[in-house]
């Protein structure tokens, strides 16, 4: 039996209006909002809006629906990627993209719940600089020449390193890196692909940034053990 | 092989429910009733009297309120399940 709750009307609302623009318009992305009607009550329950209209068995069956979902949409965008870019259509690009923005949001929004932010924030650091530092040996090789090209990166390796000792300093600094960054890419052209770029590279390192700043929900002890 | 694997997914609880039991005992309570008061739905109700789902603490607590007894008594773990 369907609960007639607000957020019951408030997916029935959206379904119907999808219909209606679709009806009007013949556009079949408006159809998409019919996915935003059945994501509606998960989501908001998963955001702690409205979590007493959900039950807690629904929301440990969405949570469990939820990560097979999230793996059967990585898969797929991988076989997607490697049939597109096997076509030499660059659109695999997206695919690329679109498994990098989820592996990201998964592990910010993780991140986030565990609540050891400066830990993390250090985490986020040193691994997006060793990341680089992959992608460049990849490209050039072991050589003096990839030794010489990921300098900076080893940089932002040493940074995450020092944000150990100095978190809200380290913070601020990130904070100013991010900000010459997106300036960067974004001056390169405001298209889908910038845009893209843009927030996978700045999303991680605002998110290590404040985590910095903030400081830590949880508190280690003396032997520097950390406490849950 | 895919059904052990299926209903292993299912069945997420080890935990012994008596919690038909104390239903009874208290005025026959049906399940949907339970379910009102303590403000979840009946398939929930039915998924932990079945050992179908690891309830919440909070709901533990608000299931012994409602039934006049303690937690220990409406469930309890299995001997193996303590190691």
């Amino acid at each position: 039996m369907l609960k007639k709750d607000p957020i019951f009307w408030m997916a029935t609302s959206i379904f119907i209006l999808g219909v209606i623009i679709f009806g009007v318009t013949q556009n079949q992305l408006w159809l998409f909002l019919l996915a935003g009607s059945y994501l509606l009550r998960p989501t908001l329950a998963s955001l702690n809006i409205a979590k007493s209209l959900v039950d807690e068995r629904q929301m440990s069956i969405q949570y469990r629906s939820g990560n097979i979902a999230f793996a059967v949409m990585i898969i797929a965008c991988i076989i997607m990627s490697v049939y597109q870019s096997n076509k030499g259509d660059h659109s695999w690009e997206f695919f690329n993209a679109i498994v990098i923005v989820g592996l990201a949001a998964k592990a910010l929004s993780n991140v986030f719940l565990i609540g050891n932010y400066r830990e993390s924030g250090t985490k986020i650091i040193m691994g997006v600089g060793l990341m680089l530092v992959l992608f460049v040996s990849l490209e050039n090789g072991f050589s003096v020449g990839m030794l010489i090209e990921s300098a900076p990166f080893w940089g932002i390796v040493g940074i995450g390193w020092l944000s150990k000792k100095f978190p809200r300093a380290i913070g601020g600094v990130v904070l100013g890196i991010t900000v010459i960054l997106l300036i960067l890419i974004l001056s390169k052209g405001f298209i889908i692909g910038q845009i893209i770029t843009a927030v996978v590279v700045t999303v991680p390192l605002v998110t290590a940034g404040v985590s910095l700043i903030v400081g830590d929900r949880i508190e280690s002890d003396p032997d520097g053990e950390t406490v849950v | 092989m895919l059904c052990k694997i299926l209903s292993n997914y299912l069945k997420e609880s080890t935990i012994k429910t008596y919690l038909r039991k104390y239903r009874f005992e208290n005025g026959e309570l049906s399940q949907q009733q339970l379910a009102d008061t303590v403000k979840v739905s009946r398939q929930t109700i039915v998924a932990i009297e079945r050992g179908d789902y690891n309830l919440s603490v909070k709901l533990a607590l608000q299931l012994a309120r409602k039934l006049n007894t303690t937690v220990e008594n409406l469930f309890q773990l299995e001997e193996k399940d303590y190691a």
